[in-house]
């Protein structure tokens, strides 16, 4: 039997199986499902409510969900599912273990303002993961060198612009060697002209091969660096296509409206 | 003005100064620490324990401390408990002052943003850990002028023992007074010493308020 090409069948790192959740009355996620392969980048793109942002909060478990399962390498985010279906909470370690392999960066930076930057980098390591001040320290420097900022490791986070923050926030998640990247909206707090710096660090992610699922209105950017590309609408998965097919031939009216609209805002 | 008096009563005043910054050094401690486990409690997972807390806030900030202090010097006997002037001093310092603490603690860690709770717990941090590395510092920082301003309330207030024997900085007026019929001058005196640790209290928050800068 032939290998099967690993291109075609990545190893599945999160798989969503029909994930629901409610805020009271409103019914956010609907179901959805979705699998990400290890090394592969998806977006989630779609007009604002329609789930994308709650879905990817679920996936770290800073937001719970109640019906289906949303699993990282194998192990199910957040609950245990018993045999009989039984659903039971995580306890609280467990789900910071599952967090420290997960990063997440946040549309509004969330740097700690009272930490230098260097020190937004190696709190998590050294609190969490035990590593020693120096080996934290070295490579947090690394990590700055790698977005640019290695100058601003003694300021703390006011002193910087935007983008540098945002730099910064991502540096720090790498900083935890994250399995997986969740990002969130992570250019839309922006002013225009820094959008590009912030972006092509993540597109350097993408490049070596990291795993990350992103949140964005940046459609030119989604185009780039995704390997797949999910158009939500309502809480549910509407389309989901690699780039080229999803933007080139959209499928159903809501992604062509949504792009359309899309479009006419951006044009010039 | 006799400046030669005011030299002969210092040692004196000086002497119950001793008592008073003992008192309020004592109440300080325990109401910065006493303040935490009411907080602890204030935000509990529990209701019960939360009401507990809430009545227990409500009842030391409603109640005067003067009050306090009698209940504890003359109430406990009644049981059998004996306690010792100086100790209903500081204890009720510290029971009255626990609650405000805690409330000032409580307002400035609901000042700090979710957001930060949730980039600290995403990066692996147990929820205890976000509240103590994260949290804690920021809400501390902001906070940091209201709680000098209670400090100074205690030290006010320690001249409450004066009314149960507690020979502090009020009640050695109080008894030179009686010896030498000079209020003008004594009580001159006592109020600026007060003043006196007062601005030390003061400018000791002020250097920490420099050391650990609000940021944002």
């Amino acid at each position: 039997m032939p290998e099967p090409l690993p291109e075609l069948l990545p190893e599945s790192l999160v798989v969503i199986d029909r994930v629901g959740k409610s805020f009271g009355a409103n019914r956010v996620l609907k179901e959805v499902s979705l699998t990400v392969g290890k090394g592969e980048v998806v977006t989630l793109i779609g007009p604002s409510g329609c789930g994308k942002t709650t879905l990817l909060r679920c996936v770290n478990f800073l937001e719970t969900y109640d019906s289906g399962a949303i699993s990282i390498e194998g192990e199910t985010v957040g609950i245990r599912i018993g045999a009989d279906g039984r659903r039971t909470a995580r306890p609280d370690r467990e789900v910071a273990a599952m967090r420290a392999r997960v990063g997440m960066v946040f549309q509004s930076y969330n740097l700690f303002p009272h930490l230098t930057v260097l020190d937004n980098l190696t709190v998590a390591p050294i609190k969490v993961r035990g590593l020693p001040l120096r080996q934290a320290r070295e490579k947090a420097m690394a990590l700055l060198e790698r977005v640019g900022l290695s100058e601003k490791a003694a300021q703390y986070p006011a002193a910087l612009s935007g983008g540098q923050q945002q730099r910064v926030a991502i540096a720090r998640t790498l900083a935890m060697e994250p399995h997986l990247i969740l990002l969130d909206e992570v250019t839309s707090a922006l002013d225009p002209e820094l959008v590009g710096e912030v972006l092509d660090v993540v597109q350097s992610l993408a490049a070596d091969g990291m795993t990350m699922m992103i949140v964005t209105h940046e459609m030119q950017f989604a185009r780039e660096v995704s390997s797949r590309v999910a158009f939500m609408a309502a809480g549910e998965i509407v389309e989901l296509a690699s780039p080229a097919d999803l933007f080139g031939s959209p499928k159903s009216d809501r992604l062509r409206s949504f792009l359309g609209r899309y479009q006419a805002a951006h044009r010039i | 003005m006799d400046t030669a008096f005011l030299l002969r009563i210092l040692p004196v005043l000086l002497e119950g100064l001793e008592i008073t910054v003992a008192l309020t050094a004592l109440a300080l401690v325990g109401a910065a620490i006493g303040g935490l486990i009411v907080v602890a409690g204030r935000r509990s997972r529990f209701a019960a324990m939360r009401g507990v807390t809430i009545a227990y806030i409500d009842v030391m900030r409603n109640t005067p401390v003067l009050v306090q202090i009698f209940i504890l010097y003359f109430g406990l006997p009644e049981i059998g408990l004996f306690p010792e002037a100086f100790a209903c001093g500081v204890i009720a310092l510290v029971l009255q002052n626990s609650a405000y603490a805690g409330e000032i603690y409580r307002a400035g860690i609901e000042s700090v943003k979710r957001t930060q709770t949730e980039a600290a717990l995403s990066l692996g941090m147990m929820p205890r850990r976000a509240l103590f590395d994260i949290v804690l510092p920021q809400a501390l920082r902001r906070v940091l002028p209201v709680l000098g301003n209670q400090a100074v309330v205690i030290l006010k207030d320690s001249s409450i023992a004066s009314t149960i024997s507690v020979t502090e900085l009020t009640q050695a007026g109080k008894l030179l007074l009686d010896r030498s019929a000079a209020p003008y001058e004594t009580f001159f005196m006592m109020a600026a010493l007060y003043l006196a640790m007062a601005a030390v209290l003061l400018g000791g928050m002020k250097l920490l308020a420099w050391r650990f800068p609000v940021r944002t």
